[in-house]
């Protein structure tokens, strides 16, 4: 779960690897010292979230000119601009027809084929059909765009 | 490129066990952006933090796994994809056990073993004493061949109370992260990867039909070697259950989503029953036993595949 937690909030894989080793190298050293042999869990994500606050923080370039310097955030943002592939996907989704559209918003927000069949008249075969056409057509799109 | 959002399973039953394995893995991220990116801002009175979604049932979750939670409140982390985030944090802090019994990708267990053996590395050169480590481990090991773990047992090597308590902690927090790892690490010597662990097995370009055959044909490589040690035969169902992993993990492109999920879910079954084999085996059952049931899955196993090929034909 530490490699989970700390891949979803770095912006690059390696980043990540690095990351993780570090923590388990800072508990190894400070466990004698500095854990307190309660909630070992939560020592461990603070240990974690701390690296990766100050690992970003370093990565901040520094300004050049003399000027009174403004208040660095609390926490950076770890994972801040969208993915390519998430820009590509709302691109490809405007190419998509209305009832498409629908179906696929849908879906993601968790709704089943009956409940959609059932609000757009339609059987539930055919909602089936035409999500995985929606989807078949974003990938097609996705994939073109980065390429 | 993966549209994980768009991997959403057909079958409404299936959804919390797709979340929960993004929840363990590596892309929750990618999935919230790509939601977001669907669904457009939340409507005003969605929820905005994860105890308006969850209320009370937030600790069951933590418990239990989101098979727990109403459809309604499973929808609602959908809607706001954000608290999928929220959620995997808490699953870190508090989540009991049962989150280790979700399943992790095969590239979460590969990552998660080069950053365990650069990590012994690390810590030798340092003159950090990794034998305890090593011995707690791998003593863990034979018990935690999948995310499953069972009861734990560690060899206190260390005197220092502290140092054991990290101990401790490592192993029962069961981070799929280490803990696989040690699995990982004391199973695969030098092995060549057969049947389903073997690279590009589930990329091959195949119709739906061929294709559940290949899988099958795979499957079959299991009866290419016939362990008749306690050792031999647990690496040989390791082996096997790792590839059940990897089955999980893959795209499965050349399926519709029916049998894409179809599949999916018989692999979680045939995973379970490995799983206990391997429970049995170490706890004593004999190996020719074990081999026989172990026989009897992959064969139950290549059966229902090709059955389902000539459905799909």
């Amino acid at each position: 779960m530490l490699l989970a937690f700390i891949t979803n909030r770095c912006r690059s894989r390696h980043d990540a690897a690095e990351l993780a080793q570090e923590t388990w190298l800072r508990v190894w050293k400070s466990v004698s010292t500095q854990f307190d042999g309660t909630d070992f869990r939560a020592w461990l994500y603070r240990i974690a979230r701390n690296l990766m606050v100050d690992h970003y923080r370093r990565k901040v370039p520094q300004p050049l000119a003399v000027l009174p310097e403004p208040e660095p955030p609390a926490e950076p943002d770890f994972v801040d601009a969208p993915s390519d592939t998430a820009v590509a996907l709302a691109g490809c989704l405007e190419q998509l027809s209305g009832e498409h559209m629908t179906i696929v918003r849908a879906r993601l927000k968790g709704e089943g084929y009956e409940t959609i069949s059932q609000r757009l008249g339609i059987p539930q075969n055919t909602a089936m059909t035409r999500f995985h056409r929606a989807k078949q057509q974003l990938q097609d799109c996705v994939s073109r765009k980065l390429s | 490129m993966n549209l994980y959002a768009l991997e959403i399973p057909d079958d409404e039953a299936h959804l919390a066990d797709w979340l929960e394995r993004h929840l363990v893995g590596l892309h929750v991220t990618e999935l919230v952006r790509q939601l977001e990116v669907v669904q457009g801002a939340a409507p005003a009175d969605a929820p905005r933090t994860l105890a308006d979604a969850l209320a009370d049932r937030l600790p069951r979750v933590l418990d239990e796994g989101l098979g727990t939670l109403p459809p309604a409140q499973l929808q609602s982390l959908l809607r706001q994809p954000q608290l999928l985030l929220e959620l995997q944090e808490q699953v870190c802090m508090g989540g009991g056990s049962y989150w280790s019994g979700v399943t992790r990708s095969a590239e979460h267990l590969e990552l998660a073993s080069d950053g365990w053996r650069r990590l012994q590395t690390v810590l030798q050169t340092s003159g950090g004493k990794t034998d305890a480590i090593t011995t707690a481990f791998e003593s863990a090991a034979p018990k935690t061949v999948s995310p499953v773990t069972s009861s734990v047992t560690i060899s206190a090597a260390h005197s220092q109370r502290r140092r054991r308590l990290w101990l401790v902690g490592l192993v029962s927090f069961a981070a799929a992260a280490v803990v696989l790892v040690a699995v990982t690490l004391s199973n695969r010597a030098s092995h060549q990867p057969w049947g389903w662990e073997k690279p590009g097995v589930f990329a091959a370009q195949l119709s739906a039909p061929e294709y559940l055959n290949h899988v099958a044909d795979t499957a079959q490589e299991w009866f290419r070697k016939r362990p008749d040690t306690k050792e031999g035969l647990l690496e040989r169902l390791h082996q096997m259950r790792r590839g059940c992993d990897a089955l999980q993990a893959a795209q499965h492109a050349q399926l519709v989503a029916a049998d894409k999920d179809w599949l999916l879910e018989r692999c979680q079954v045939w995973a379970k029953k490995f799983d206990d084999q391997i429970a049995a085996l170490e706890a004593g059952q004999s190996v020719t036993d074990i081999r026989s049931a172990a026989d009897e899955t992959v064969n139950k196993l290549i059966t229902a595949l090709r059955e389902r090929a000539k459905q799909s034909a």
